[in-house]
């Protein structure tokens, strides 16, 4: 599926654009550094529904990506840390000296790749989780998560980029509305106990996009969601 | 996310500073998609991300992945013993001839240049250059660095650096280039140059034909290193006497050699014996202290070597002189990470001074910012610098002698 939607190109014949295939096509402007988002419906007969698929420039890093880009950049150590808050909403201290930026889950892991949610309230920067996680499994009102898979650094004459995937099924016998897609990282942190400060693992939103209208996934359906880093010149 | 790029002259003996001159940067390059992928997708050292290239546009694997010593797992207690760090988008390098390390231990708690965890910091952060070349997302280097120090340009032909007395050495069978034999050397360089040629003291046994100079780029031990250089001399018409004479290997283009980063020398041919090409080396002091581990001659980088014993191996170094040339230098500061501004519109600056002292003008046509990238080896960290952003500066800034640059980034972000 994710080389599927990394390299198909759908035949496009109503009036919504729909090249999901091209990550060469610039979206950001000069010297913008963010993401593209696009979405993909496929059928249950295995077509993809072009009419019901889409892309954006997705305009919503949050405050915790400029936070771990900092802790990167600055090489933050083990020995005072930066503290930021986590989905949970607690804070927690991470450094760059340890896992930083993760995504890589596997199938059914909601804590960390990207994620997708049916509050449809509108992104701040303060924004710390999705506002309402839609959990995995197949009972009404759930998705089947898939692992998270990749796309490798390009660049062309004008931009640079790579690609963050992941599909998400819906078998849940209903229709499911998603108005809210966000990128978890997996970092690890230090936790305090009684006993001392022990290493463990959090997790932070770093992005969160509200689609306008939803995107509606009918039982049967997949979801194949693209976030396309991608830096311009 | 946008980036400000603000440029402020100043003048370090008057204290005045010049209004800041503002713009948007354009130019994030490659290199940054690769260190935020490499993270990202939590890229591991058995399947490196292959294609990170170095300042020599070499292409050096990259990952994410740290060592971690069985005694002391870090599940254990990560605050003592082993470090689990990985540097991948590190921007805060030191100032002046400081390092910058890419610090991770393993069981022998290995870190320094012997291991290629470390380069020299002005590579790390923000870095100015003097070329104009409109920027690319494939750009891996300043199109023309301007290098940490403190001198002026050097002219074309000049000798940067030699060793030239002290060939006092026993003459032995190891000094020669013959019969599968080769000779070679590392080389710190204390100065930038552009390279054109090297001098060496040789002499011959009868017509050993063609000798190959190859000047490669290295990290340090144990990591992959790149051809960056190739002389050759024909060694049938030099001296057959034992003392040696200089001769000239003309570079089939010139090179630029960077201070603090590791050149490996190697002297080779196809010649066989009784047709050799010697060289003259100092050896150094006798005694254990003049001595280096034996794990360096089994890497074939190590300063030239006598066996004396199982272990150790003497330290000896050729005659040379190193001709080229130099563009002026400037002092780089300590490149800081700082001004956390978190709220409607949240920002962090990416900041470094630049201080002229080498007595002429340097016209500042681009900046950038290089990362530090490395990659997991068998005993080390290999460490190595890359390029995430270069800006072109236009109209340029002229920074006269004891003038002082201020270049800052600011990544900003909004919702």
């Amino acid at each position: 599926m994710h080389d599927l939607l990394l390299k198909a190109k759908p035949n496009v014949n109503l009036n919504r654009v729909v090249d999901l295939s091209f990550p060469d096509e610039q979206l950001m402007e000069e010297g913008e550094l963010g993401v593209i988002l696009e979405w993909l419906i496929t059928g249950k007969d295995g077509k993809i529904i072009p009419e019901r698929s889409g892309k954006k420039k997705a305009e919503s890093f949050v405050r915790q990506f400029l936070e771990l880009l900092w802790v990167a950049m600055d090489m933050v150590g083990s020995q005072w840390g930066y503290s930021l808050t986590n989905t949970d909403g607690e804070e927690r201290t991470v450094t760059a000296t340890g896992t930083l930026f993760t995504t890589t889950a596997a199938i059914a892991d909601t804590t960390h790749g990207i994620v997708v949610g049916t509050d449809n309230t509108a992104p701040t920067i303060n924004d710390y989780a999705l506002g309402a996680l839609i959990a995995h499994g197949t009972g009404a009102g759930q998705v089947q998560y898939g692992n998270v898979g990749y796309g490798l650094p390009t660049a062309t004459v004008a931009t640079s980029s790579f690609t963050i995937v992941r599909a998400f099924s819906n078998v849940s016998g209903g229709a499911i509305t998603i108005n809210e897609i966000g990128l978890y990282v997996k970092c690890l942190t230090a936790v305090l106990s009684p006993t001392g400060i022990f290493p463990g693992y959090s997790h932070f939103m770093t992005i969160r996009d509200v689609i306008a209208g939803g995107i509606s996934l009918l039982d049967g359906e997949t979801l194949t969601i693209n976030y396309r880093f991608q830096g311009a010149i | 996310m946008r980036t400000v790029l603000t440029l402020q002259k100043g003048n370090r003996k008057t204290g005045r500073w010049e209004d800041p001159r503002r713009q948007l940067s354009k130019s994030w390059t490659l290199g940054i998609m690769q260190g935020l992928y490499c993270l990202h997708a939590q890229v591991l050292s058995a399947v490196a991300y292959p294609s990170t290239k170095d300042i020599y546009g070499n292409a050096r694997p990259m990952d994410v992945e740290t060592l971690i010593a069985a005694a002391n797992l870090w599940t254990t207690n990560p605050y003592y013993n082993n470090r689990w760090v990985r540097s991948v988008l590190q921007a805060s390098g030191p100032g002046g001839r400081g390092r910058a390390v890419n610090l991770n231990s393993d069981i022998n708690s290995c870190i320094g240049s012997h291991y290629g965890s470390e380069f020299p910091g002005y590579l790390n952060g923000i870095v100015i250059g003097t070329d104009n070349t409109p920027a690319a997302p494939t750009d891996y280097f300043m199109g023309d660095l301007v290098v940490e120090g403190s001198d002026g340009a050097v002219a074309p032909g000049t000798k940067m650096d030699s060793l030239e007395t002290g060939d006092d050495h026993y003459v032995n069978e190891t000094n020669y280039v013959c019969s599968g034999f080769s000779q070679h050397w590392h080389f710190w360089p204390k100065k930038a140059m552009l390279l054109s040629s090297v001098d060496l003291k040789g002499y011959r046994t009868n017509a050993p034909g063609v000798i190959t100079l190859n000047i490669y780029e290295t990290h340090g031990y144990n990591d992959t290193e790149f051809l960056i250089a190739t002389a050759t001399a024909d060694a049938d018409g030099w001296t057959t006497d034992v003392a040696g004479d200089w001769y000239n290997f003309p570079l089939a283009a010139p090179v630029r050699l960077y201070p603090g980063i590791a050149y490996r020398f190697e002297l080779t041919g196809t010649l066989v014996s009784p047709n050799c090409a010697y060289f003259r080396y100092k050896r150094y002091a006798a005694g254990d202290d003049a001595q280096i581990p034996s794990q360096d001659v089994i890497s074939q980088r190590a300063w030239n070597h006598w066996t004396s014993g199982s272990t150790y191996y003497w330290i000896a170094i050729p005659m040379y002189k190193l001709n080229g040339s130099a563009t002026p230098e400037i002092n780089y500061g300590a490149c800081g990470i700082e001004n956390l501004v978190l709220a409607a519109t949240s920002s962090f600056d990416i900041k470094r001074l630049f201080t002229n002292r080498s007595g002429e003008d340097i016209s500042v046509q681009e900046c950038g910012i290089m990362a530090m990238g490395g990659k997991k080896s068998t005993t080390g960290v290999g460490a190595f610098p890359y390029l995430i952003a270069r800006d072109v500066i236009a109209p340029a800034i002229t920074l006269s002698d004891d003038e002082i640059l201020a270049v800052t980034y600011t990544p900003t972000i909004t919702v």
